[in-house]
């Protein structure tokens, strides 16, 4: 059955995209049909898998529903894994959304048809708290949310819930994690101490923070393709195993 | 995820495979070739059930690991694969899944035997656009296929196969157009298999027919008749390595189907060989049959064990399992025996002569009332006068009459079988093909009739005997006395349908069917 996840924070910088990019390769390389759907106008998934982010008919196509979807999938370098490009357009999705019926559905019902085709479906969001957002909650089985440990962003995962909790979306689980950890820094390990008590569904594993992840821009692919054995490749595998047993109830 | 496009082609250039990569690198944007060596092996039944049914199931080893896909022979993405340490001999030792069910549909109870074996070299190329993203693959393969007698490799057409990626459809296309105006490429079929047989000589499909014989209405009927039992010697020739290591149970039934064949052809084909000779070689015949029965009773019992122990209440069925024990050690035993007696001179014998007769020329003149006279004058009159022999049997059949003599209508009706099997290519296939399903399905209610019999009297018989060896539970004795009365319920049924079937056998359009064959030989022949 299709799971939706969406890495998404109201924050930007926080490491959405490398999540998002490098759970995704996990996914499928493990045998699960995997989409990643680059939702960030910036385009900055489309550009890791070296794909030209561009949408035949833009945005405003691509909301008319499932064929325009389908035929702008791209296969990655990855085998099981397919990205839908990012498109410039999409910094108008909130107006596009704003004149459709039931906006906040839009994305789940957009989505519906690839239930057969795909076991998980990655959305790399753009940082806001939006419209768009509504509907992203609105089609997600999980939210993952990377948190760096600073006060800032404590903040924002709190404003976070609270938009959960207004939606009333009661079958979405929020899976915080920390992310671009610095364990030499007092304050990350204060709050990586007091938050995860605040926030029971935090998940255990961090990603640390590491120049392997910034030089996925320069190789323009996934960590495990060139930094296989590094500290924050095996950090997402760890937090991949983790996300699994939450969705699955293993 | 559905199945990216792919476009298989062949080169029938010898261009070694560092060339041609060469070659492609002067118009195409690559990255570094994988080399990868490939040993594939092919499995399949006997008969080639799979390739009959449209399918490859390809074995290919990789360390210590080995991954079977089972794929359609049109599309060279497998529908199912799965990593195995040793490769399932039935279809019932596939884990359960989609996997199980498609191979009990097309093996039934064969075994998968290593068919063909490949080797050689794989090449997995990437083609970059400007942005160094692969946009299509293309698998460059160098193989050769082993030949099982000689053990030496036979190259085979170098491969090219072109995957296009999602959303890069257009790029496919343009560098298929260019591999094709460039390189001699032509389109070849999805998998090597057909090509490897085709170079080893083999087809698959019409060794897979069972008799397939085209014989010649004018034919003399002594010509013709050894024609006939020199291919029934031939499957008893292919199945008896099969028999002898007891690979699966149809190669024991193929070879007594050729027997029982032959004991027909000699016994119902009358005057064309001399009486010695019948004399000389028919109970030679009977007495391979004979040794080749208690080996098959039992793969019958053990084949048709679930369905039997299914019959039963649910809560009796585990009493069963011994029987089941008891069956597997006796089938082993009893084909150990068969095979220690198609190693005795006996047998050797058997077909050394067997083989020398056949192959002997006819004589030139014979002095035999039928062996000179064209076998389209024969077919029909023998077809004739067994099926009166039949209806004569069948309607002596009252509901008080013994088992024995319905018993003795199978047997007629088996010889008008195969007879009509025999001369099947004389006449035209519609009119054989109604007269065999008339047959057909009172040959099923005497089969049924006699299995279910000849079940209760060996179940009866095997309680004895398990009950002397002293370790029988007497739960198990009580199951089997249900199945006994379950037995002897279907038999009554069965046999409460024998006129229903005989009515159709014996209906006057029928009769006049085969009135008809008389002297209609070689009118329309099938071939």
């Amino acid at each position: 059955m299709l799971k939706v996840l969406a890495a998404y924070n109201i924050k930007g910088g926080v490491g959405k995209t490398a999540a998002a990019v490098n759970l995704a390769y996990l996914a499928a390389h493990e045998g699960a049909p995997t989409l990643v759907w680059d939702l960030d106008p910036q385009g900055a998934s489309s550009y890791y898998f070296r794909i030209k982010p561009k949408i035949r008919g833009g945005g405003k196509k691509l909301m008319r529903g499932k064929h325009e979807l389908d035929t702008c999938i791209k296969g990655t370098d990855y085998p099981g894994l397919h990205l839908l490009p990012a498109d410039f357009s999409y910094r108008k999705l909130d107006l596009l959304l704003a004149h459709t019926e039931k906006p906040a559905r839009k994305l789940r019902q957009l989505l519906k048809p690839l239930a057969d085709e795909y076991a998980y479906v990655f959305l790399d969001c753009p940082p806001s708290i939006s419209l768009l957002s509504e509907s992203v909650l609105g089609a997600a089985d999980a939210l993952i949310s990377p948190i760096i440990p600073t006060t800032l962003s404590v903040r924002t995962l709190e404003q976070l819930q609270t938009f959960i909790d207004d939606q009333r979306l009661t079958r979405l689980r929020l899976l915080p994690f920390f992310s671009m950890v610095d364990r030499r820094k007092n304050l990350h390990r204060q709050i990586m101490a007091t938050l995860p008590k605040q926030f029971l569904s935090f998940l255990n594993t961090h990603i640390p923070y590491a120049s392997d992840v910034e030089r996925m821009g320069i190789e323009r692919a996934v960590l495990a393709s060139f930094a296989p054995s590094s500290r924050a490749a095996k950090a997402y595998e760890a937090l991949w195993r983790e996300i699994k047993a939450r969705l699955h109830g293993v | 995820m559905r199945p990216e496009t792919s476009c298989q082609f062949s080169m029938p250039e010898p261009l070694a495979i560092t060339d041609l990569i060469a070659r492609l690198r002067t118009f195409l944007t690559l990255r570094d070739a994988a080399r990868q060596t490939v040993r594939r092996i092919y499995y399949d039944s006997f008969d080639w059930r799979l390739y009959g049914s449209g399918f490859v199931l390809a074995v290919e080893s990789m360390g210590a690991k080995k991954c079977l896909a089972l794929s359609p022979l049109q599309d060279p993405d497998p529908c199912s694969a799965m990593e195995v340490t040793a490769v399932p001999r039935f279809a019932r030792d596939f884990p359960q899944g989609d996997l199980r069910r498609q191979m009990e549909k097309m093996l039934h109870s064969r075994a998968l035997l290593p068919r063909v074996r490949v080797q050689g070299v794989r090449y997995g190329l990437e083609v970059l656009n400007r942005r160094e993203k692969t946009v299509l693959h293309l698998v460059l393969e160098a193989m050769s296929v082993v030949d099982p007698g000689k053990e030496t490799l036979k190259p085979l057409e170098r491969g090219l196969r072109v995957v296009s990626v999602r959303g890069f459809r257009k790029r496919f296309a343009e560098v298929s157009a260019l591999l094709q105006g460039i390189l001699t490429l032509r389109p070849a079929e999805a998998h090597v298999l057909p090509q490897a047989l085709k170079v080893l000589g083999h087809d698959p499909l019409a060794s897979a027919r069972r008799l397939n014989l085209c014989l010649d209405p004018a034919m003399r009927a002594d010509q013709a008749t050894k024609l006939i039992l020199h291919r029934l010697f031939e499957t008893m020739k292919i199945n008896e390595a099969g028999v002898r290591n007891d690979l699966d149970s149809e190669f024991l039934h193929d070879f007594r189907v050729a027997v029982r064949r032959t004991r027909s052809a000699l016994g119902q084909i009358k005057q064309v060989f001399p009486r010695r000779t019948v004399d000389r070689f028919a109970p030679r015949f009977a007495w391979l049959g004979a040794i080749t029965t208690p080996p098959r009773d039992l793969d019958v019992y053990l084949l048709q064990f679930d369905e039997l122990k299914a019959s039963l209440p649910e809560c009796v069925q585990k009493d069963l399992e011994p029987l089941y024990v008891f069956l597997e050690k006796r089938a082993e035993k009893a084909h150990r025996q068969l095979a220690s007696q198609l190693d005795s001179s006996a047998y050797r014998k058997l077909m050394r002569n067997w083989q020398a007769f056949l192959e002997m020329p006819v004589p030139q003149r014979s002095r035999l009332a039928d062996a000179m006279r064209p076998i389209r004058d024969i077919a029909g009159r023998r077809i004739f006068k067994l099926y009166r022999k039949a209806l004569l049997q069948g309607r002596a059949i009252t509901p008080e009459t013994p088992a024995q003599h319905l018993h003795e209508l199978r047997k007629t009706c088996k010889k008008l079988r195969y007879l009509m099997e025999f001369f099947e290519s004389l006449y035209s296939p519609s009119r054989t093909g109604e007269l065999l399903r008339g047959l057909k399905d009172l040959q099923d209610n005497l089969g049924a009739f006699q299995d279910t019999q000849v079940q209760m009297e060996s179940l009866q018989q095997f309680g004895r005997e398990m009950l002397q060896d002293g370790s029988v539970p007497s739960e198990t004795l009580l199951a089997m006395g249900v199945l006994v009365d379950h037995l002897y319920e279907r038999q009554q049924s069965v046999r409460s349908r024998f006129a229903e079937y005989f009515k159709g056998f014996a209906a006057k359009e029928m009769q006049a069917s085969y009135q008809s064959l008389l002297g209609r030989a070689g009118a329309a022949p099938a071939c």
